[in-house]
């Protein structure tokens, strides 16, 4: 008994699927790059502003500054008000990052190289499935209720507004980006990410459907709550929006939630337009680790266009974005998919792979 | 329209390569100029004791204290509001004002300085002194 | 017969992240404010009365804490003038170019932070952090020439306290012109910003009649339509040798209001260029009788938010009978009112900052 199990620990199917849950599209990846990416905005939001950030704390440039503010976030008390609905007040914390890392579980971020000779995805994923695009986009859609559910529980004014704000704004804003991906999956044919990442071995998303980029972009911007889409996280005038009421812990978890969000955000959007992990031969690297490196630069340099938007532009009012969405977004999304079918219906193979091969 | 939202994003990121505007004190400390205002000082081999320094003062922080039989002010720093009158108006220029601004206490009672005190040199400042260096849009400003 | 509308009292208290130590009283519906009423009185510090029991002399610094951390020189210029002019005292020529320096480079101080605020209320931290860090640099010009940051307490009875230092012309001249090539900077970030365009053009329109109706003054009353600057109408020290102009602005909203004070930086950068080039030899105090005569004035100076008033009445004693302070933030203050009836609730941080009120001036 005792050595069939050691049999299975130490048997390559099970290391291969410690190393992907654990390690690499896992648990270990989503939370260094979530300490990394807040580390890496109040560094690059200082520079911006010509100062420095922060400095002390750690070997160089305040690296640890984000593991001290989550020491002392986890030690301060957890108060949950006493008109409080406990189970929705308490789930929803606990809900939000795993939402979020449930969400990048779907997403392939490299060629797999160690094949095993069985049957599996060849890549780096932890459940690897035909309809990924689609799962992402329903786990995405979930987010919104999490965010009315915690606003309710908390039986606070001030919550409760601020979280109906920010369901309207997250679902009024899911409409562009899914007909804008939907102007990809015509272009492919197949809801996989896997295969949209590899269809783009000569030529990106990015250049053949430029218009789907940038409406995919904004509203991804707006799903996630960054500036200037900041409504449901900080206004100023009601005090702190849906997550008000939340201290110590729960406040820690649902501020990385935040980064975990961007984190499925930013490789959503490599993989669909910017490429996934194709890219110039590294020099010193094994063609294998170059995938891997061109996936990390990408998304590296998608969530540092996402966080210099926090530093360039104002908070948008409600009924602004709201008009913005409606106005302008989804006719460019719809010309998009116009443009598409328009390419597809004269065989243009060249942007159309779904036709090429 | 594009223009306008672009333009932003390019300036700060150029910005991003620009110096740091940040001095850290307390290692370093930006330069208080010759003529800074904090405690003022007291050169008791100057002072006759008329006066005019209690007189002038707005917020009562200075009172005649007698030691050793003549007049010297005592300094309540509490509520000195650092206008520097009582320097202006000194006849005899024994009250200078010097660049100790670090005055604060545990204790009120260690607020009020004693002439004895009030003639001590000041405290030399706690880190590094810089100024600014250069002035460089592209660059971004220096302090050296 | 409608059904009444219920409207929701919010109070923005006197602490809080926008409002600074103001308390508004909101009547909102919805999303809608329908009512707003401001509640000033948290920052009354007495300084009319307290100004009654010191001497003519001790008064300069209580008099200047009206509102001396945002625009010193304009708060407290007007109290020797008035000085003067029930005494009869001719400043001598180097201390009114010393004084006219020295209010513009405090203009502009002010105009930095005022730009700062209206973007912090837009939610714009980077134009916030830009203007600080230029603030900081006239500051420090303002130290080398007085001593003090803030609390400059520079003008005196009868001329100024201090005069220029050695180094001061060229290091005025090379911060000067830094500040005007980051003027550029600030007008590609913040004023060709199109999300900053949508956030406040068109709200907060105060017409010009409006404005003269209610008594607005300062750069509010100029980003309104209305060509009105005491430096122009009332020349006061050298200003009436100085070439410079007045920008007057045509949409009448908040996005003027801050366009305003950028155009009004430059003009202030040329005016402190003259003057320094312009500077007399001579003293910087006049000879001074010890008491002033009975009788009363008033003097008008502009300072960066306003028209700053001071009238005086002296009984031939050594303190003043009655001292007044007409601070321009109160004057601007029944604008709060006026332009906050129904406009979403989003929209009044963004009103209420773009009028630059200081709340120590309203309550003095």
């Amino acid at each position: 008994m005792l050595m069939d199990i050691l049999a299975f620990l130490t048997s390559p199917r099970f290391i291969e699927a410690f190393l992907r849950v654990i390690v690499f599209p896992g648990t270990l990846f989503t939370l260094l790059y979530a300490i990394l990416a807040v580390w890496g905005e109040r560094k690059l939001h200082a520079r911006v502003h010509l100062r420095i950030g922060p400095l002390h704390i750690g070997p160089i440039m305040g690296l640890f500054q984000v593991i001290a503010d989550f020491v002392k976030l986890v030690q301060k008390e957890i108060i949950v008000p006493r008109a409080a609905h406990r189970f929705i007040y308490n789930f929803v914390p606990l809900a939000a990052p795993i939402l979020a890392a449930m969400s990048f579980a779907f997403i392939p971020c490299a060629p797999y190289p160690f094949y095993y000779g069985r049957p599996g995805p060849p890549y780096w994923v932890i459940y690897y499935t035909d309809l990924s695009l689609l799962v992402v986009l329903a786990l995405f859609s979930l987010r919104p209720l999490l965010m009315i559910g915690a606003g309710w529980a908390s039986n606070n004014k001030y919550s409760t507004l601020g979280a109906l704000r920010a369901a309207l704004q997250l679902f009024a804003y899911e409409v562009p980006l899914i007909i804008a991906l939907a102007g990809i999956v015509i272009a492919v044919g197949t809801f996989d990410l896997a295969r949209i990442a590899e269809s783009q071995l000569v030529v990106w998303f990015i250049l053949t459907q430029p218009l789907g980029f940038i409406v995919a972009l904004i509203a991804m911007m707006a799903e996630l709550g960054r500036r200037p889409f900041d409504i449901p996280l900080a206004e100023q005038e009601v005090v702190f929006g849906w997550p008000t009421e939340y201290t110590g812990a729960q406040f820690a978890l649902v501020m990385m939630s935040e980064y975990l969000d961007l984190c499925a955000v930013s490789a959503l959007i490599t993989i669909l337009y910017l490429g996934g992990w194709y890219g110039p031969v590294v020099p010193f690297l094994p063609p294998q680790a170059s995938y891997v490196f061109w996936f990390l630069f990408k998304v590296a340099v998608l969530t540092i266009i996402i966080m210099l938007g926090r530093a360039v532009f104002p908070r948008l009012r409600i009924d602004q974005l709201l008009k913005a969405g409606w106005t302008w977004l989804i006719p460019l999304a719809l010309l998009q998919v116009i443009i598409v079918l328009l390419e597809v219906d004269a065989n243009m193979s060249w942007c159309i792979p779904a036709i090429a091969g | 329209m594009v223009l306008s939202i672009l333009r932003p994003y390019f300036l700060a990121f150029w910005h991003i390569f620009k110096r740091t505007f940040t001095v850290k004190v307390p290692y370093e400390v930006p330069k208080p100029s010759e003529r800074y205002r904090g405690r003022p000082m007291l050169h008791m081999d100057r002072c006759i004791g008329c006066g005019v320094c209690v007189y002038v003062c707005p917020n009562k922080a200075l009172t005649l204290v007698t030691v050793d039989g003549k007049k010297y002010p005592q300094f309540n720093a509490g509520r000195c509001c650092f206008c520097s009158l009582c320097a202006d108006h000194c006849p005899r220029a024994a009250l200078t004002m010097t660049y100790e601004y670090e005055l604060s206490s545990y204790t009120k009672d260690d607020l009020i300085y004693p002439p004895s005190r009030l003639s001590l040199p000041p405290k030399p400042l706690p880190g590094r002194v810089v100024t600014v260096k250069t002035y460089d849009v592209r660059r971004g400003v220096a302090h050296g | 017969m409608g059904s009444k509308v219920e409207a929701m009292t919010l109070s923005m208290g006197p602490q809080h992240p926008i409002t600074g130590h103001f308390r508004f009283i909101l009547e909102i519906d919805g999303d809608i404010v329908l009512k707003l009423e401001p509640d000033i009185g948290y920052t009354h510090r007495g300084i009319e009365k307290v100004a009654e029991y010191r001497t003519y002399i001790q008064n300069l610094p209580v008099v200047e804490r009206v509102n001396s951390y945002c625009d010193s020189m304009g708060t407290l210029l007007g109290y020797p003038r008035v000085l003067e002019e029930l005494m009869g005292i001719e400043v001598p020529e180097r201390a009114k170019y010393l004084r006219v320096i020295a209010a513009e480079l405090n203009r502009i101080a002010s105009h930095l932070y005022a730009i700062c605020l209206v973007a912090i209320s837009t939610g714009f931290e980077t134009m916030l952090m830009w203007t600080i860090n230029d603030r900081e640099l006239i500051l420090d010009l303002l130290e080398m020439l007085t001593g003090q940051r803030i609390t400059l307490t520079y003008p005196t009875v009868g001329g100024v306290r201090y005069d220029l230092p050695q180094a001061f012309k060229e290091e005025a001249l090379k911060r000067l012109s830094y500040l005007e090539r980051r003027l550029e900077d600030y007008r590609k970030m913040m004023l060709e910003n199109h999300t900053f365009k949508m956030r406040t053009q068109g709200v907060g329109v105060l017409k010009p009649s409006d404005a003269i109706r209610l008594g607005i003054v300062g750069p509010n009353l100029r980003a309104s339509g209305v060509k009105a600057d005491v430096r122009k109408d009332e020349p006061y020290e050298v200003y009436d040798r100085m070439d410079f102009e007045i920008p007057v602005l045509k949409n009448w909203d908040c996005y003027d209001r801050a366009l305003i004070r950028a155009l009004e930086i430059e003009q202030s950068i040329r005016i402190v260029k003259q003057a320094l080039k312009e500077l007399p030899e001579g003293p910087i105090r006049a000879r001074i009788p010890p008491l002033p005569p009975k009788g009363e004035a008033y003097s008008r100076v502009e300072a960066a938010r306003g028209e700053f008033g001071y009238y005086l009445v002296s009984d031939g004693k050594d303190k003043p009978y009655r001292l007044r302070i007409v601070s321009p933030s109160f004057r601007n203050l029944i604008a709060l009112p006026f332009l906050c009836r129904n406009v979403p609730l989003a929209d009044v941080p963004i009103i209420y900052i773009s009028l630059d009120l200081i709340p120590l001036d309203v309550d003095r």
